[in-house]
């Protein structure tokens, strides 16, 4: 479904990604980890052209969106939920909504559905976003995501600084939208969320992936964490 | 009367910069050529001066507009709205409309006729009626700014894009043509207020200077960005300059009114309504 091949990309004369390839499948969940630097969000950003690749290609179902405008990227059906969650603070979560059903031009269907799924932002409706809770917070970004009906999913750190309980909220959200078809690209930190949800997790060293593996070959006391992830 | 003119004025460059951080040199020079094109609308359109009035208070700014948009797509965007490089930028875009202007429409002052001549007399004072239309009508435009700004799509994605533009480009916002748009729109609202007043000021080349200094003088006293803050303090300051002026001078109004903003600027950098940079 969504392929990167040979990406090279970086914030003017720092190049961040040397060659990373990469691909998920419909339904499936990849997560990327790596420390700090390795050029994790920084791919999720490429993949949003917010970053502009100086090499190689990125391809959403056979068709490139490499060389698209920001803007044109998520009307093809890629849902970013950036790091540190991104609201838009004075508006509220109602017009938060709003501005993720715009996109795609979707309507009353989709936020019906959107809100089944985390009911606790429809008593916040009238809210604004940046007097939410962490949580809610959080929720309120994935929910915007989902409102455009993604085919891929990009969530950058989804479970940074969340309680238990929201973190169990967010993994049963990423698991429900896989057995959709949705395809996930998910950068976490955490051993635990990754296991529990990734089918496949990239390592990233120096801005290209270093060892991919299946989840079912992995325990978290697994080498590979303790070498890439330093955990 | 100049209350409202001037929120009219100062609501086009606080939309601009609340919006795109632009601090726009040339809003003075965007006034001028509102007064500017109603004359020649008024020379130009027979019949009545509330015809061609009429005319001119539709045709003026989307004239206007449309060289903000122009001058947006073709200057500032290729500067990526750098704060430092869009002021040099907008110094430049001044000089140019100021002498195409002369240029086309030459050095003198112009007359433009009011559509409606009639005096509202009451027992102690009399009032002139156009002066009444001119603060209903700017009062009007200004709601209608407010409405779309709060409750239109449109609005939605104008606020959205000043908060965060990358997040707003990752949900399908062409902030480019957000940019151009309220550059227009701040552009189309200096012209309007200027086609407001033009029957009683004329036109001129240079005109744009006073509206330009009251308008940088209230926004930063109402605070960059809002414009609550922007109406507050035209209130403020559009009264002040007209009961100062009228009863000591007006040299002694506008340097109370620069007073003022060291002040503000001093004690409440941000504005009486304006949010501190984070």
């Amino acid at each position: 479904m969504l392929k990167l091949d040979g990406i090279e990309a970086g914030y003017g004369a720092v190049q961040v990604l040397r060659g990373l390839t990469l691909s998920v499948a419909a339904g499936e969940v990849l997560c990327l980890m790596g420390r700090n630097g390795a050029g994790k969000s920084t791919a999720l950003k490429t993949i949003m052209g917010q970053v502009r690749a100086s090499a190689g290609t990125i391809e959403l179902d056979g068709t490139r969106i490499d060389g698209l405008p920001a803007h044109e990227v998520p009307r093809y059906g890629i849902g970013y939920v950036p790091q540190g969650r991104r609201l838009f603070g004075d508006l509220t979560v109602a017009e938060n909504i709003e501005v993720g059903l715009m996109t795609r031009g979707r309507g009353a269907r989709v936020r019906d559905h959107v809100l089944d799924l985390f009911p606790r932002l429809r008593e916040r409706m009238g809210q604004m976003s940046r007097t939410l809770s962490g949580g809610e917070q959080q929720m309120l970004a994935i929910a915007r995501a989902l409102c455009l009906e993604p085919k891929v999913l990009l969530l950058d750190e989804p479970t940074e600084g969340l309680q238990p309980s929201m973190i169990a909220l967010i993994r049963d959200t990423v698991v429900a939208l896989k057995k959709t078809g949705v395809a996930t690209v998910l950068v976490e930190q955490r051993v635990d969320a990754a296991l529990s949800v990734a089918d496949r997790i990239a390592f990233m060293v120096g801005g290209s992936v270093a060892e991919t593996v299946q989840v079912g070959d992995l325990t978290s006391g697994a080498p590979q964490f303790i070498s890439y992830v330093g955990v | 009367m100049t209350a409202a003119v001037l929120a009219l004025t100062a609501s086009g460059l606080s939309l601009v910069f609340g919006i795109m951080r632009v601090v726009n040199v040339a809003h003075g020079a965007f006034f001028m050529l509102g007064a500017v094109l109603a004359w020649f609308v008024s020379e130009w359109v027979p019949g009545p001066a509330g015809l061609s009035f009429a005319v001119a208070l539709v045709v003026c700014p989307l004239i206007v507009g449309a060289i903000a948009a122009a001058a947006d797509m073709a200057v500032l965007k290729r500067l990526n709205y750098e704060p430092e490089a869009t002021i040099v930028a907008t110094i430049g875009l001044l000089y140019i409309l100021e002498q195409a202007a002369l240029s086309f429409f030459g050095p003198d002052a112009r007359p433009v006729p009011a559509p409606l001549d009639f005096r509202i007399q009451l027992p102690w004072f009399g009032y002139s009626g156009y002066k009444l239309a001119v603060i209903v009508g700017a009062a009007l435009v200004l709601l209608m700014v407010w409405l779309i700004l709060k409750h239109t799509k449109a609005g939605l994605i104008m606020r959205a894009t000043q908060i965060d533009r990358d997040t707003a480009r990752a949900f399908g916002i062409n902030v480019d043509r957000v940019y151009a748009g309220v550059f227009a729109m701040g552009a189309g609202l200096a012209a309007i207020a200027a086609v407001l007043i033009v029957p009683i000021q004329q036109a001129h080349y240079l005109m744009g200077g006073d509206p330009l200094l009251l308008s940088f003088i209230v926004v930063i006293i109402g605070g960059l960005g809002s414009l609550r803050g922007t109406l507050v303090a035209a209130l403020i300051i559009g009264l002040g300059d007209g009961v100062i002026s009228t009863f000591f001078a007006p040299t002694l109004a506008k340097i109370l009114a620069t007073l003022a903003v060291g002040l503000i600027l001093v004690l409440r950098p941000q504005g009486l309504f304006g949010k501190r940079a984070a």
